[in-house]
């Protein structure tokens, strides 16, 4: 036991460390709540380690007492419960809402079906009042839109040579909005399934980064512990914390780990309460889990290096672009500061860095268009100073003529990401010359 | 006869959706159709193929890919018939697909007893998206849909009547000439086999045994001989995970120099980062990649040239409950032959996973049968669950629910697909080919080359196989000294009046030269110069031709 404790000290602590090491920029979801200081970002992270801690330890006590164990070894192995205390309080809160819920439903269906569908309406709520996230399912919901979809199949067939002489009331059958609308939910609810994006670390183009969830090794205990669910009677809360983890995916958008955090939950009490009994088994079933167990430990080993080496390449990049845009602004030297505000989160950010912010203008500005003032700062990416055809690949002197006015380069810094789309990488403080 | 009706109806069925319209839709024909039929005609008419080789027996060297060679000798009997030209290339792919709904019957009412489940997993198998879209093209994969399930039928049989070792082994050796996924899933499948049902094994004559394996042996043996030897797995090793590539080496790299963990210990991030780290997680990532839901139900493959509808699942949308259904019934009921089928599924995505890139429909082809047989399964025990055998009336209620997937999925296949994605499949060489030949015959024409265009125009213009050997040969010294991994790699290469080449505007567009250029080489510069277009059927330029007078 006092061996277990060193190790999930260990993991625990390489978490801890992992966070205040990085001491990453406050992150949307943390600008919801007024903070103006440092001090209270880390006062907010404090308050989701415990709101998180009791969420484990609450969904823990849904883990056979052989399997809690294993259950506390896959949750501090993961960086999720990590980066939801970082980043992500609001996602904690929505955690928090669904493991409520599922510990006071009953076991009749009447009491289920209710809770889910109490858990669906919240996060719904939650999604759009305080995270402004249109959840993915709705968009999937709207029948005009669908609508609009089947008339433009409808108006690009007739003009096809030769023509599709399929008889209307036959093809009605499939082309129906309601026949759409449900083909689109199943394919929204069926994203839910990808075990590619719970178990290996999706990075996306657009939709920039993606921890990872689960380590690659931990897939073959998941596959093998479903087989032990599968094959046992009483399956306990599981089939509840998976109906809310689906719920919570398409009550939800963004990167994959903030539509997968029940998911984490409840595979995670699938996986513990699958390892002892493969454990139990003799010959190559138990080799074959010991090996897999061996591999999730090595991948998360393998990882917290690489997330120590380049944070930045797993991480949201945007809180990055608000930290060089206000951390080091003279203020004192301008009247004014134009700030490009590409993701529409300025004002909250310049509150967090500044408190009183009279002196900021938030204005997606082109300077190749405007007039520059005097005594006014400007804060963009490389794309609005030179044009987002030009992105990065501008000379690189230190100040450039605009329509008879030079500009000086007071300080430029390189984001590591692609995150405002054309307009580079290169984020510059930038004023008039005198 | 009567007893057999439904299966022959599901057959007639089956054989409609695949022979309807086989040389039109889909519309466009892919490279490798047109090069294994090219060999083909060329093996009907000289005893040997393109490059001049003698009834080649392991593989067919083609664009130096090295295709496996089964599907190019069946279509041999059907150009000789039919002449050549799309339908007759893709007529032996569509007859394999009817069998398999025959093989897959015979095999699921063996596997679980019961006929009912048989004719189910025939239809399910019939209107099955991914095995109507194999089917209809010459795509090698899809004869194994066939050979595969009747090998796995004749062995269960087998165990009964051990004459049938004999049928078996010669079946899954043809196998093993059909694609070269075969010849790593079949062998791991075969020791699988051997070992679950050695029991059994054990009760049959030793000289049986010995025999069959003899049979097989000698249908396999120039196979094993040119694997080890030859080039017969040479385009399978190309594929290979663990062939790095510069950047992934370089990304390794970067990784283990850039890494704070040398100021530990110098080589420490060797540790974390190494080719078997990268090579593990690829590999896994790949294998996940076949089981994800999405990529079976929704989205579909990820290579469009492979005959692969993007945004359509492989499976109908409505077999989904019953899969997830039939496969919990499987486990939950451990059921006899559970062991047999989760090991043809796992087994089968091996040699996928082990190949760059996932979400390959092509290389997963063993698993073509597989799911309808869950399916078939899953459906008779939720039929069992909720007694669709008293309440009759939900029989045609589920019939109607299940129709929408279906109609939506032919409807956008055989009408939508043809004009949405013709540039899947190379469409436009037909009509270029036409246009060429209404100019003189000895006007040099620079083709800018695609993909291997040079078999588009021996296959559409019938040319000689002869004349083509001639210059297949001159193609040989030139390989031979810059070592090129496919063909249309080489600088430039003719036939005829024809030259291949990327095309250079300062030496190409001469006076007397017909330039054939593709639409996204277009710029204004050459507009001036057109003489001809292709065009697809939306009205999209394909190709341009130019001509500088």
């Amino acid at each position: 036991m006092k061996k277990n404790n060193f190790l999930f000290s260990l993991l625990f602590l390489s978490q801890v460390f992992w966070v205040v090491k990085l001491n990453y920029p406050p992150s949307y979801e943390q600008l919801i709540f007024p903070l103006t200081a440092t001090w209270q970002l880390w006062l907010l992270r404090l308050l989701t380690l415990l709101v998180v801690a009791m969420l484990s330890l609450q969904i823990g006590k849904l883990v056979s007492e052989r399997g809690r164990l294993w259950y506390w070894f896959l949750v501090l192995l993961s960086p999720l419960p990590a980066l939801l205390v970082m980043s992500y309080p609001l996602s904690a809160l929505k955690l928090a809402v669904v493991v409520i819920i599922i510990k006071k439903i009953g076991p009749s269906l009447l009491s289920k079906i209710a809770g889910l569908a109490l858990i669906f309406a919240l996060l719904i709520v939650v999604n759009i009042k305080f995270l402004h996230q249109a959840p993915a399912l709705i968009d999937r919901l709207s029948l005009p839109v669908i609508q609009a979809e089947l008339t433009d199949r409808f108006n690009k067939e007739y003009l096809l040579s030769p023509g599709n002489y399929v008889p209307l009331q036959i093809k009605r059958i499939a082309y129906n909005k309601y026949f759409f609308l449900i083909k689109d939910v199943l394919e929204e609810v069926l994203r839910f399934a990808d075990l590619e994006t719970i178990f290996f670390q999706e990075i996306h183009p657009q939709n920039q980064k993606g921890e990872p969830i689960f380590y690659w090794g931990e897939f073959g205990l998941f596959a093998l512990a479903l087989y032990v669910l599968a094959v046992r009677k009483d399956k306990g809360r599981v089939g509840l914390l998976l109906a809310a983890a689906i719920i919570y995916f398409i009550t939800s958008d963004g990167q994959p780990l903030l539509r997968h955090p029940v998911t984490f939950f409840a595979l995670s009490v699938l996986i513990a309460d699958g390892i002892p009994v493969l454990l139990a088994k003799r010959g190559s079933v138990r080799i074959v889990a010991v090996a897999f167990i061996l591999l999730a430990l090595y991948g998360a080993l393998a990882h917290l290096v690489d997330r120590l080496e380049r944070p930045q390449y797993w991480l949201d990049n945007k809180p990055m672009v608000y930290q060089i845009y206000f951390d080091s602004v003279p203020l004192d030297r301008y009247d004014v500061v134009y700030v490009a505000d590409l993701f529409g989160q300025g004002p909250n950010y310049c509150r967090f860095y500044y408190k009183n912010c009279s002196k900021f203008i938030f204005d997606n500005f082109q300077m190749v268009e405007l007039e520059p003032l005097d005594n006014a700062l400007y804060v963009g990416f490389s794309g609005n100073f030179f044009g987002i055809t030009t992105r990065d690949n501008f000379d690189q002197r230190p100040d450039i003529n605009y329509a008879g006015h030079r500009i000086e380069f007071i300080q430029s810094a390189m984001i590591r990401d692609n995150v405002a789309n054309g307009y580079g990488q290169r984020i510059i403080h930038g004023a008039k010359t005198e | 006869m009567r007893k057999q009706l439904p299966l022959i109806l599901i057959i007639v069925l089956a054989a409609f959706l695949r022979l309807i319209a086989l040389g039109k839709v889909p519309l466009g024909i892919s490279p490798d159709e047109v090069s294994q039929g090219y060999s083909a005609y060329s093996l009907l008419t000289t005893g040997r193929d393109e490059w001049g080789i003698v009834w080649p027996v392991t593989s067919f060297r083609s664009f130096l890919d090295y295709k496996a060679p089964l599907q190019t000798y069946l279509m041999i009997p059907s150009i000789a018939l039919f002449g050549l030209s799309e339908f007759s290339i893709r007529l032996p792919s569509a007859i394999f697909g009817i069998l398999a709904v025959w093989a897959v019957y015979l095999l699921t009412t063996e596997l679980f007893g019961k006929k009912r489940i048989g004719y189910l997993a025939a239809f399910f198998l019939a209107i099955s998206p991914w095995a109507i879209q194999f089917s209809r093209t010459a795509l090698e994969v899809n004869l194994s849909s066939f050979l595969f399930p009747l090998g796995l039928y004749l062995f269960l049989r087998g165990l009964k009547k051990p004459i049938l070792f004999y049928l078996v082994a010669s079946v899954w050796g043809i196998n093993l000439y059909t694609y070269h996924a075969a010849k790593y899933f079949e062998p791991l499948f075969l020791i699988f086999l051997l070992f679950g049902f050695r029991k059994q094994l054990s009760k049959i004559e030793t000289k049986t045994k010995i025999k069959a394996s003899l049979v097989g042996l000698l249908i396999v043996a120039p196979l094993l001989l040119a694997t080890v030897f030859g080039s017969a797995g040479e385009r399978a090793r190309d594929l290979l995970i663990s062939q790095l590539n510069v950047q992934q080496t370089d990304s390794i790299a970067k990784l283990q120099y850039f890494s704070p963990l040398n100021r530990i210990f110098v080589g420490l991030p060797r540790v974390f980062s190494n080719k078997v780290v990268f090579i593990i997680k690829d590999f896994t990532e790949n294998y996940l990649s076949y089981l994800s839901p999405s990529f079976w139900f929704t989205e579909g493959g990820r290579e469009i040239t492979y005959s692969v509808l993007p945004g359509i699942g492989l499976l109908h949308l409505f077999m989904l409950p019953l899969i997830v259904y039939g496969l919990y019934r499987l486990i939950k009921d451990k059921n006899p032959r559970l062991n047999l089928l989760l090991c043809w599924l796992f087994l089968a995505i091996l040699p996928a996973a082990l190949t760059k890139g996932g979400y390959r429909p092509n290389r997963v082809g063993a698993l073509l049968v597989f799911w309808e047989i869950i399916a078939a399964f899953g459906l008779l025990k939720l039929g069992e669950l909720f007694h669709l055998a008293k309440r009759r009336y939900l029989a045609p209620v589920l019939a109607m629910l299940s129709l929408a997937p279906v109609i939506f999925y032919f409807n956008t296949y055989f009408f939508e697909y043809p004009f949405k994605y013709p540039k899947a499949l190379s469409f436009g060489y037909r009509d270029l080919v036409t246009k060429i030949n209404g100019y003189p015959k000895d006007q040099p024409v620079i083709v800018d080359r695609g993909s291997n265009s040079q078999t588009f125009f021996a296959f559409y213009n019938q040319t000689d196989p002869k004349v083509f050997q001639e210059y297949s040969a001159i193609w040989w010294q030139d390989i031979q000294k810059s070592r090129p991994q496919y063909l249309d790699q080489l600088e430039k290469y003719r036939l005829g009046n024809i030259t291949f080449k990327i095309f250079n505007p300062g030496t190409d567009l001469v006076e007397g030269n017909l330039v054939v250029i593709p639409s996204e080489k277009m710029s204004d510069t050459y507009k001036p110069l057109i003489v001809d277009r292709i065009l697809y059927p939306d009205g999209d330029v394909v190709f341009y031709l130019l001509e500088q007078k």
